[in-house]
């Protein structure tokens, strides 16, 4: 049948303008950072507003991350520290996505389950991360399991309400279309639904990452003797403001990469989505 | 696809398979209620039905604007539960939905995050049809939907003809026994609706399925149907059913042509005025 004829779309992500707006967005960025650096560099180095003991220089903290990364500090050069902060952070972050996902999916599906779970979880979730960071110490330890515990217990919240909203907010009409069209409630969920929620889940699981950085970094500043954390208190107590402030960056810097490489990786996932 | 249509033959397709005492209506809904419970209170959307298709019939239903017609439809389709009666399937309880009652949503119920072709093909992968039959059966959808180079466009890329039209494909491309179509072609110019009401006309030939159609257009019901099933205003129930005679001579001609005929203008205007009656009425 010769119906009208139509010229297939353009996917936008294939499009011209889009790059545009891409490479317009890093420039924005690039140009950001480079005036907060000169800002950074002129109070301090240049017209000397600020004395280093209070603020020091970005060339200085280029030096101190410089020397970390060869010459260890409390037990360990920069390299190391950073693997055991991200170690505990993959371990506790990489239990929330593999038990928060599952479960606030399952919350959406299984309404009774929801009404029993709920309750307690809404109270447990007014309870801060770094509450429980002398319950985990007392139970695993000042090491590994405690300080991915406190990851965990950061990250797990946002995963499941994320995965939840996700899973509830899909049409009700897409479960039936599927039933009508001959599938299973299992396979429904894994092929129509779970797609469709997504991006919700996704989002949380965004969220998640940065919950438990954060809660990694404030526990390390208290319990323990490796990760980022721990460099910033030591310096501190070194009076080392340089070094405080290498570990403040790469703390920061880390935080965004990860967050970049996520959205990254569902930009991809989600091409199909508006 | 061509606009002759002289052939077509019409009516029910007699002969069905007999049981007891006659043979059994393909599709019948029985009594059926439905009423929804809602935070406001309780919400009559359908008093009592009763309709029964034969095998190959084409039943077309029209009604006031929220009178029922969709929540009758998803009845029908095993997909919500009716308060009180039953649908019956060649004489037996439908039960659960499933492939052979398909289903075309008046919300098009596309897959966002499947594009065209996987959105075509979902019925056919859960009934496990084998993936050259599948990739056949695909190509003759597109071709006739018009929808070849959309094949890996996703639905939120599609204008809502397009979408609308591999709602239709989707439902289509499972060869149902039984079609059960809610405004099928309401969001397409009146060229495509034009179009695949000729092609429907033709596959129901071809396929010999069992048609409930809903819509709003009294010329569509009319021109589509071997009878036609008018409904009240909510809560919806049948008010009459008109036969359109199989042998009418504007039966041969597109449905424009038919438009123009005295016989067809009679009949439009005689389930026109049932229909506004109840529009008035409310
Ligand atoms: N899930 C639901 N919950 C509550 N009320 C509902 C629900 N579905 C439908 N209704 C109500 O039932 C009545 C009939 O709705 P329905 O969608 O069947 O009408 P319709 O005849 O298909 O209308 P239209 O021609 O506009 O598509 C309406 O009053 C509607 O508000
Ligand atoms: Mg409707």
């Amino acid at each position: 049948m010769a119906t009208t004829d139509v010229k297939a779309p353009r996917r936008a992500s294939e499009a011209g303008p889009a790059l545009d707006v891409r490479t317009r967005a890093r420039n924005h960025a690039i140009a950001s950072i480079g005036s907060v650096l000169l800002v950074w560099l002129l109070v301090t180095s240049v017209f000397g507003l600020l004395d280093p003991e209070t603020l020091p220089s970005p060339l200085d903290v280029a030096r101190a991350i410089a020397t970390l990364a060869v010459d260890p500090f409390s037990g360990s050069t920069l390299f190391g520290h950073v693997a055991s902060s991200v170690q505990r952070w993959g371990l506790g972050v990489l239990a929330a996505v593999l038990i928060g996902v599952p479960t606030g999916a399952l919350l959406a599906w299984i309404p009774p389950v929801r009404a029993a779970v709920t309750p307690v979880f809404e109270l447990l979730r007014y309870i801060p991360p770094f509450a429980w960071i002398p319950l985990a110490v007392l139970w695993f330890g000042a090491g590994l399991t405690a300080q991915s515990a406190v990851v965990f217990v950061a990250a797990f919240p946002p995963m499941v309400i994320n995965a939840q909203l996700g899973v509830a907010q899909v049409d009700p009409l897409l479960d039936k279309a599927a039933r009508a069209l001959g599938a299973s409630s299992a396979t429904t969920l894994a092929r129509v639904v779970f797609p469709v929620a997504t991006p919700s889940a996704l989002a949380g699981v965004r969220i998640g990452l940065s919950n438990g950085w954060m809660a990694l970094i404030g526990a390390e500043l208290v319990v323990g003797s490796e990760g980022l954390g721990f460099v910033i208190s030591q310096a501190q107590s070194n009076g080392e403001t340089e070094v405080i402030v290498a570990g403040m960056v790469c703390i920061g810097v880390l935080g965004m990469l990860f967050d970049l490489a996520l959205q990254k990786l569902s930009a991809r996932a989600l091409r199909w989505h508006a | 696809m061509t606009h002759s249509t002289a052939n077509r033959t019409r009516g029910p397709v007699t002969g069905s398979p007999t049981t007891g005492n006659g043979h059994d209506p393909k599709l019948e809904i029985r009594g059926v209620t439905k009423n929804f419970v809602t935070r406001a209170g309780e919400v009559d959307a359908l008093a009592s039905c009763d309709l029964a298709l034969e095998q190959g019939e084409f039943l077309t239903i029209v009604g006031p604007s929220g009178c029922g017609k969709s929540t009758l439809m998803m009845v029908a389709a095993g997909l919500d539960e009716a308060s009180s009666g039953s649908i019956l399937v060649d004489g037996e309880p439908a039960g659960g939905p499933g492939p052979q009652r398909s289903v075309v949503f008046q919300r098009f119920a596309l897959f966002p995050s499947r594009t065209v072709a996987d959105n075509i093909c979902f019925g056919m992968q859960q009934a496990r049809v084998p993936k050259p039959e599948q990739a056949e059966r695909l190509e003759e959808q597109l071709t006739l939907m018009g929808l070849g180079k959309f094949r890996d466009s996703y639905p939120h890329e599609l204008s809502g003809g397009m979408q609308q039209r591999v709602a239709i494909a989707r439902s289509l491309v499972l060869r149902p026994e039984i079609l059960l179509m809610d405004e099928p072609f309401g969001a397409l110019d009146a060229q495509t609706r034009l179009l695949l009401q000729e092609e429907l006309v033709r596959l129901r030939q071809v396929h010999r399925f069992t048609v409930l159609f809903i819509t709003h257009s009294v010329e569509e019901a009319v021109y589509l149907a071997d009878r036609v099933a008018v409904m009240t205003r909510r809560p919806g129930a049948i008010k009459t059913v008109i036969d359109v005679p199989g042998d009418a001579e504007w039966r041969s001609s597109d449905i424009e042509t038919a438009m123009g005929h005295p016989e067809f203008t009679q009949l439009r205007q005689r389930v026109w005025k049932l229909v506004k009656e109840e529009i008035v009425a409310s």
